[in-house]
């Protein structure tokens, strides 16, 4: 399960973390559950339905990559259909039924999805299902669904659902959550918070954080001092370039300062993603995030 | 003037939306201030829970009350934390016929569950709380920094929808107001409930049946409130702001929302594009430079390349939303944390880069 806050590159790094595992020669099915779109463009085939679709064939020693994006109705029809209510289930749904079985169920639609996806798993739909769950406020919400339903429903399908997906949440071999970040000051305390919540509520196995958007620090042999005495270089470049060497010394340090922070705060291992400096990724982009996330964590 | 000089001057409502992650509750914030700069009594109301917006005004607690916030140079700056528990028990109170049946729905364990966690409460209980802030005449301004949600339109529907549902066919029949009625339940009901019994239990149905019940008789209140609200919404004194990124996919999720305000026939008077990289000068490297240079030089021109893309990238965004000011906001080297700061994201709005040739 990926979560983090918006903007911070959540399909991105679901997306990374796919093309990691099936170019190590695993299946790959990702999973998009807030119906924002991209995540299967990303991937190199078209956008993503209810149903899984192949995105990247495999081959060879690489993996298939499939992609699906999950609905609460749809989950519900799959739901009832597996529980023999298939003839009722159509004039259900006609009736707009599941916006008040929402209502007299709070969380329904968040258990419905996550039922599905512990279906995908327990049925082996792939050797990782990698899901790009909601932004970070709804993404403990949605985690803490199951333990909340379990207070309210004490018996019936909807107590067991809860607790069967409960049962794969907090089994660390079966699910782990990856939490996203950017190097930045609010997106740092964000993710801080959100990591405590999910250990403490959820119970949930955190993997190692990924921290996207690093900047690269300047070469060493770089002496920025002496770009403007040297020959040849028009003054007005040397000093486009000085400034632009100073412009990548303080986000550097600015980074490093959030990093730290990070690292002096959980005790979790971290990933680092390069910074693409694009306003959309391409494969070659991708490839590149993707090697990055198969490197060792840094130590937390 | 700038885009934002007439808005601040003249507007009663500024309803910020855009995708998640674009810096909108800081826009909001900074908005907030200028108007407040300006003279004018602002409140700012945020749904987010992370408390973006009080670190960003240097507060540490916000309620569901206006606090004051305190600025160099303005004492007109308010905010709220929208909690919508406490917004929704006033609503039910208020629409309520009887301080009884309020008490009812108040107590019913299914309301309490609903009301905080429910989703789409949120969103409701937003233009809630616009609409009281604006009806109480403590402030010239209000500026709804709204919930990240999946579609930002949900805001703008949210009083609809639970117009609908208390009208909803099924949902008559489950308020029906006795047990005798129950018999005569359409078809669709009797298998409604059956599901709900299967799904997730007995005590589950009964629960409901009660809640639905509580809320019998309320139609016309909530479909009132919604009629107003929706008003409020299209008054002439209501601007709406959009804010996005430069990143494709916040362009993507902007757009769309722009056509669909429009759709709507709601008026976007402003676009924001918030964290643009600065537009570098072309450089030229002579080859003997040490490699270290010319390795700088790439970097240099991968950074130019990214900010004239930008202004690519948010050509469609502009041309969904026909007549808007657009108005540019630099990457900031600083994160917001303190009103100082915010005050530099204000200076910011106000100034006009002009680089993607807005009016």
């Amino acid at each position: 399960m990926v979560a983090g806050k918006g903007g911070v590159g959540k399909t991105t790094v679901t997306a990374a973390i796919a093309r990691a595992a099936a170019d190590e020669g695993r299946s790959v099915l990702v999973v998009s559950i807030d119906g924002r779109p991209g995540l299967g463009e990303l991937l190199g085939g078209t956008p993503l339905v209810y149903e899984p679709t192949v995105l990247r064939p495999g081959g060879g020693a690489v993996g298939e990559i499939s992609g699906c994006a999950l609905r609460a109705d749809a989950a519900l029809m799959d739901y009832l259909d597996l529980r023999g209510m298939g003839r009722v289930t159509k004039k259900f749904v006609a009736a707009g039924a599941i916006d008040l079985l929402a209502t007299t169920t709070p969380g329904i639609k968040d258990l419905l999805v996550l039922g599905k996806v512990k279906q995908l798993q327990i049925g082996d739909a792939a050797d990782l299902i990698v899901v790009d769950a909601p932004a970070a406020g709804h993404a403990i919400t949605f985690l803490r669904t199951a333990a909340s339903l379990r207070e309210i429903v004490p018996t019936g399908p909807v107590r067991q659902q809860s607790d069967e997906v409960l049962a794969m949440l907090s089994d660390p071999t079966r699910c782990q959550v990856v939490l996203v970040t950017l190097p930045e000051e609010t997106p740092v305390n964000e993710l801080v918070e959100v990591a405590f919540d999910l250990e403490d509520e959820v119970g949930v196995a955190l993997a190692p954080i990924v921290v996207n958007g690093c900047w690269d620090s300047l070469d060493p042999e770089l002496d920025v001092e002496a770009i403007a005495g040297l020959d040849g270089l028009a003054p007005e470049d040397a000093a486009a370039l000085t400034a632009t060497a100073r412009r990548i010394e303080r986000t550097v340090a600015a980074q490093h300062q959030q990093i730290e922070r990070l690292a002096g705060q959980l005790p979790l291992p971290h990933v680092h993603l390069p910074a693409r400096f694009s306003t959309r990724l391409d494969d070659r982009d991708l490839a590149a995030l993707a090697a990055a996330i198969a490197t060792e964590p840094v130590p937390g | 003037m700038t885009a934002f000089d007439e808005v601040l001057d003249s507007a009663s409502v500024i309803v910020a939306c855009g995708p998640g992650g674009v810096g909108k509750t800081t826009t909001s914030a900074a908005l907030g201030l200028a108007a407040a700069r300006r003279g004018r009594r602002v409140v700012v109301v945020t749904v987010d829970p992370a408390r973006r917006l009080a670190d960003a005004l240097g507060v540490t607690d916000l309620g569901n009350e206006p606090t004051q916030v305190r600025a160099e140079g303005t004492d007109g700056l308010h905010a709220v934390m929208l909690d919508a528990q406490t917004t929704f028990d006033r609503l039910v109170r208020l629409q309520a016929p009887t301080v009884a049946q309020a008490e009812a729905i108040l107590a019913n364990p299914m309301y309490r569950n609903i009301a905080g966690s429910l989703s789409g409460t949120q969103e409701y209980m937003a233009v809630e709380k616009l609409y009281e802030l604006d009806q109480s005449e403590d402030f010239d301004l209000v500026i709804v920094d709204t919930p990240p949600s999946r579609n930002a339109i949900d805001l703008l529907e949210a009083p609809g929808r639970m117009v609908r549902f208390l009208e909803h066919p099924l949902y008559r029949l489950l308020t029906a107001p006795s047990r005798a009625g129950m018999k005569v339940l359409a078809g669709t009901a009797r298998v409604f409930l059956r599901t709900v019994q299967r799904v997730a239990g007995g005590e589950v149905v009964d629960d409901a049946i009660a809640f639905f019940q509580a809320f019998a008789g309320m139609e016309d209140g909530f479909r009132d409130r919604a009629a107003q609200v929706d008003e409020l919404l299209r008054a002439d004194g209501t601007s709406f702001v959009v804010v996005s990124s430069p990143r494709a996919e916040a362009i993507t999720e902007s757009t769309h929302l722009a056509k669909e305000l429009r759709a709507r026939d709601l008026r976007i008077e402003t676009v924001v594009v918030n964290m643009l990289h600065e537009q570098l000068p072309p450089v030229a490297v002579p080859d003997d430079v040490p490699d270290a240079v010319t390795g700088l030089a790439a970097r240099h021109r991968q950074l130019a390349r990214l900010a004239d893309r930008e202004r690519t990238e948010v050509r469609p965004l502009l041309a969904a939303a026909p007549g808007a000011a657009l108005v540019e906001v630099p990457l900031l080297d600083d994160d917001v944390h303190d009103v100082e700061t915010l005050g530099a994201v204000a200076d910011a709005l106000l100034a006009d880069l002009g680089s993607l040739g807005g009016r």
